[in-house]
């Protein structure tokens, strides 16, 4: 069985409870040229307002009327927040991406949960949900639930309510049992259906009003005449056909849960609470012989947003001190706000880990440190600062090298005959400036290395040198139009030695050409 | 206990170094194995010889400084000058590699090492891992981080050193038989504080040798400090003559003496095959003295009055005393 909640909240949702009641409240765009409501909150909806409405119309309605610039995208990324929140109770979240039919946004205001397994670690389905709704409302949000068997169903009872209900206390939100499917949608309007607003228009043109009125007629007009969607829906709301949602987040199987009775806040608490999950984890990890390649530690704050913290590591671990160790940093950026009232620890991605053997003295195994410390420099130095080096095939100096994962044997060749034909002929410098920058030179023509240079303000006399060392452009990796330009003519390098003794490694770009005055660049320093 | 390593001659008493070798051992809190911690030689049999322990101490922090730039230079002007001092640190590093499988930690801030270049000084760069901080603390947070993660050796690049820091450092470098190298500009402020050795490396002139080309490497290095042991000055040569003969042979290389230049297109080196010149640690390299500078290695003053402790060290140091 398969138990899927919606949740709908007024897209004015970030307005506070106490302030939505006094004056109607209506978000506006620009919509087909003239200014025009975006969603209407409560009072406003009382007063006749409907979404799509000039401005001017409703202000002649209500003239009260508040109004603010509808922020879909704020909405949007609101949305996501608390979907992220909302994985306190179950990992499977999503955005209700559905519009519903009607063009306008308000379908984008729900989320979908599936808490099938999950609801019995609330107490069941009502408790899961009275807990929900509770923490929203103490959070400022309005919203409406339901609990159902199927997508269709959840959708539907989120946000209408059959008539009969019309006039009593209205319960936000309602779980929908199992034998009560055809009851709890028969006397839904058919919009509860999520159909598109011509079908709605057709339909009602029929004088078929509610979902019971369709389910009473025959299946095949209904098809030859609005096609498959009125029939798939109705198939999907009653689980007859599979109805396919995305969650928001990879699930993920690798994942731990802690809830607190009362909201932490200070930065031991956290670290504490994070060294209990990791322990958990890390003992799941061991039983299915896996180790953690990146884990993120999510904290659910108590107003229904999110803080996140990710780490990584170079080799798979299920080490919760290590693991700990390199959450250690990151826990200091995490804002806790109101107080973090729920934490979750995943692994987002695992690999394959083999029990390792502890040495007699109690040490692991060599290499191990290493790999630590490396997820240590990469956790506060920054992932692309911790590197090394590997040769590359090329004979351009500047390509000649490339970072790689540190000491990661899979990436840098073997020394062999092969490495060594490609290797240099004459000495590189220690030293290689990224971009070679340009020197004012005099030196002889055509071909003689420089007899004096000035680098950054600084003049230089060459009292030896040694060259030239022709390196020609990669002219097989450009076209033939590239030739032309300078960064691909060809360069004669010469390592020439100052006053001082300092040596540099220079080069004229391009070959001798009477007319053109040749531009020479300092491109390294030997030791 | 096995013997300590072999000592060389002017260092005076055997037994003594062993003692001070057992207390060390005794008080490091982390004993990682019985062991002596590996010695760095610079390779130069006169420079190794004034070292106590015949070369660079393995648990212990070295300061290597470039040497500050000529009068009329201005100061923030001396790339060739810290090329220098890499090049050495290479140097000592591949001596170190070739004795133990752990990985060197090389903490930087400046310019990108150059693989073609650093494997010149027999330097395996497949054991190199790098780390890039954006300040001093950031590097030296990383290198206390090398040093406790027991890595074969920890280069850093610092120009500020808090007294604290230094120490720290000392104490990890100790606890963990694991050397640090600083790798400091010519002006930096000499820190007051635990430091085994301190060296100036400048690039020297080439120009009175003959061939008339520069060679691979010329340093001027100055030992200015050494605790235990004594201080001196030397011309040096990384001296490669295997590789410079054999592209002689060649016809590799064209030398042009910028007074007399030869006219060089008739030579198109990188078109013609050539031998490796380059490979891990051929055993054509090395350190190699060219002459003793000045009035050439003296006895420091704690060397002399019998191996007094720390705070004699410093007195040696010329800009220690006038920092004090």
């Amino acid at each position: 069985m398969t138990t899927t909640m919606t949740t709908t909240m007024t897209t004015t949702g970030d307005t506070p409870v106490e302030q939505a009641a006094p004056a109607p409240l209506v978000t506006t765009a620009l919509l087909k040229g003239a200014v025009r409501l975006a969603a209407v909150d409560a009072a406003a909806a009382q007063a006749g307002l409907k979404p799509g409405q000039p401005l001017a119309d409703a202000r002649a309605l209500v003239p009260g009327l508040e109004t603010l610039d509808a922020d879909p995208e704020g909405d949007v990324r609101a949305l996501e927040g608390l979907a992220d929140w909302c994985q306190r109770y179950t990992p499977w979240t999503a955005l209700d991406r559905d519009d519903g039919g009607g063009g306008d946004n308000h379908g984008t205001a729900g989320l979908w949960l599936d808490i099938s397994g999950c609801a019995h670690l609330f107490g069941g389905e009502e408790a899961l949900l009275a807990d929900l709704m509770k923490r929203l409302e103490a959070a400022g949000l309005t919203a409406r639930a339901a609990v159902a068997d199927t997508p269709g169903i959840a959708w539907a009872r989120a946000r209408f309510r059959p008539p009969h209900a019309e006039g009593e206390q209205e319960e936000p939100w309602c779980c929908i049992p199992p034998g009560a499917m055809a009851k709890a949608m028969a006397g839904l309007p058919m919009a509860a259906l999520r159909l598109d607003a011509a079908t709605l228009e057709g339909l009602s043109r029929m004088g078929v009003r509610r979902i019971g009125e369709l389910m009473a007629l025959p299946r095949a007009p209904i098809a030859q005449r609005f096609g498959p969607a009125p029939l798939l829906r109705l198939d999907q709301a009653f689980g007859e056909v599979e109805e396919p949602v995305s969650p928001r987040r990879p699930t993920l199987v690798l994942r731990t849960r802690m809830a607190f009775a009362e909201p932490i806040g200070t930065a031991d608490d956290i670290a504490c609470a994070t060294a209990r999950l990791l322990d958990a984890l890390c003992r799941r990890l061991e039983e299915s012989q896996q180790g953690a390649r990146r884990l993120a530690l999510t904290c659910c704050r108590a107003d229904g947003s999110v803080a996140e913290a990710w780490i990584g590591t170079s080799r798979a671990s299920r080490d919760p001190d290590h693991l700990a160790r390199l959450f250690r940093d990151k826990l200091a950026d995490i804002d806790a706000g109101f107080g973090i009232d729920a934490m979750l620890l995943a692994a987002s991605e695992a690999e394959a880990l083999a029990p390792g053997q502890e040495s007699l003295d109690g040490r692991g195994e060599t290499g191990e440190d290493t790999a630590r410390l490396i997820d240590r420099l990469m956790g506060r130095l920054g992932a692309d600062r911790v590197f090394g080096l590997t040769p590359r095939e090329s004979h351009l100096p500047e390509k000649a090298q490339g970072p790689v994962v540190p000491l990661s044997e899979a990436e840098t060749p073997p020394i062999d005959s092969e490495s060594e034909r490609h290797a240099p002929v004459m000495p590189r410098p220690l030293h290689l400036l990224p971009t070679p920058e340009l020197i004012d030179v005099v030196a002889p023509l055509p071909d003689h290395p420089p007899v004096m240079f000035r680098w950054r303000r600084r003049q230089h006399k060459v009292l030896l040198a040694e060259g030239p060392e022709r390196i020609g452009p990669e002219w097989w990796l450009r076209g033939p139009e590239a030739l032309g330009r300078e960064e691909s003519t060809t360069r004669d390098y010469y390592r020439i030695e100052d006053e001082a003794g300092q040596r540099f490694w220079v080069f004229r770009r391009g070959l001798y050409r009477a007319d053109v005055q040749p531009r020479w660049y300092l491109h390294g320093f030997f030791a | 206990m096995p013997p300590p390593a072999p000592f060389p001659a002017p260092f005076p008493k055997p037994s003594l170094h062993a003692l001070r070798n057992r207390i060390r051992r005794l008080e490091r809190q982390h004993g990682r194995d019985d062991a002596p911690s590996p010695v760095l030689p610079t390779g130069a049999a006169a420079i190794d010889a004034l070292l106590p322990r015949g070369g660079l101490a393995g648990d212990a922090v070295h300061e290597i400084l470039a040497a500050p730039p000529p009068a009329d230079r201005p100061a923030d002007h001396h790339a060739g000058f810290e090329a220098a001092g890499a090049g050495f640190t290479a140097a000592l590093l591949a001596g170190l590699a070739k004795k133990t499988a752990a990985p060197l930690l090389w903490c930087r801030r400046g310019r990108d090492l150059y693989i073609p270049g650093l494997s010149l000084f027999g330097l395996d760069w497949r054991r190199l891992v790098i780390a890039r901080g954006g300040d001093d603390t950031e590097i030296l947070w990383a290198m206390e981080e090398g040093l406790r993660a027991g890595v074969a050796a920890v280069v850093g690049e610092i120009r500020r050193l808090p007294a604290t820091a230094l120490r720290r450092l000392q104490l990890a470098a100790e606890s963990h038989g694991v050397p640090a190298l600083l790798l400091r500009p010519a002006l930096a402020a000499v820190t007051p504080g635990p430091v085994a050795s301190r060296w100036r490396v400048a690039t020297a002139p080439a120009s009175a040798s003959s061939p008339p080309w520069p060679g691979l490497a010329r340093w001027r290095i100055d030992l200015v400090r050494c605790r235990g042991g004594t201080t001196g000055s030397w011309l040096v040569d990384w001296r490669d003559e295997h590789t410079a003969d054999e592209r002689q042979q060649h016809g590799q290389t064209n030398p042009g003496h910028a007074d007399f230049p030869i006219p060089a297109s008739f030579s198109l080196p990188s078109l013609l095959p050539g031998p490796p010149a380059v490979a891990v640690g051929p055993a054509a390299h090395r350190l190699a003295v060219v002459a003793a500078l000045g009035d050439g290695p003296h006895s420091s003053p704690e060397a002399a009055d019998g191996h007094n402790d720390d705070h004699n060290d410093d007195h040696n140091d010329d800009h220690w005393r006038h920092a004090g």
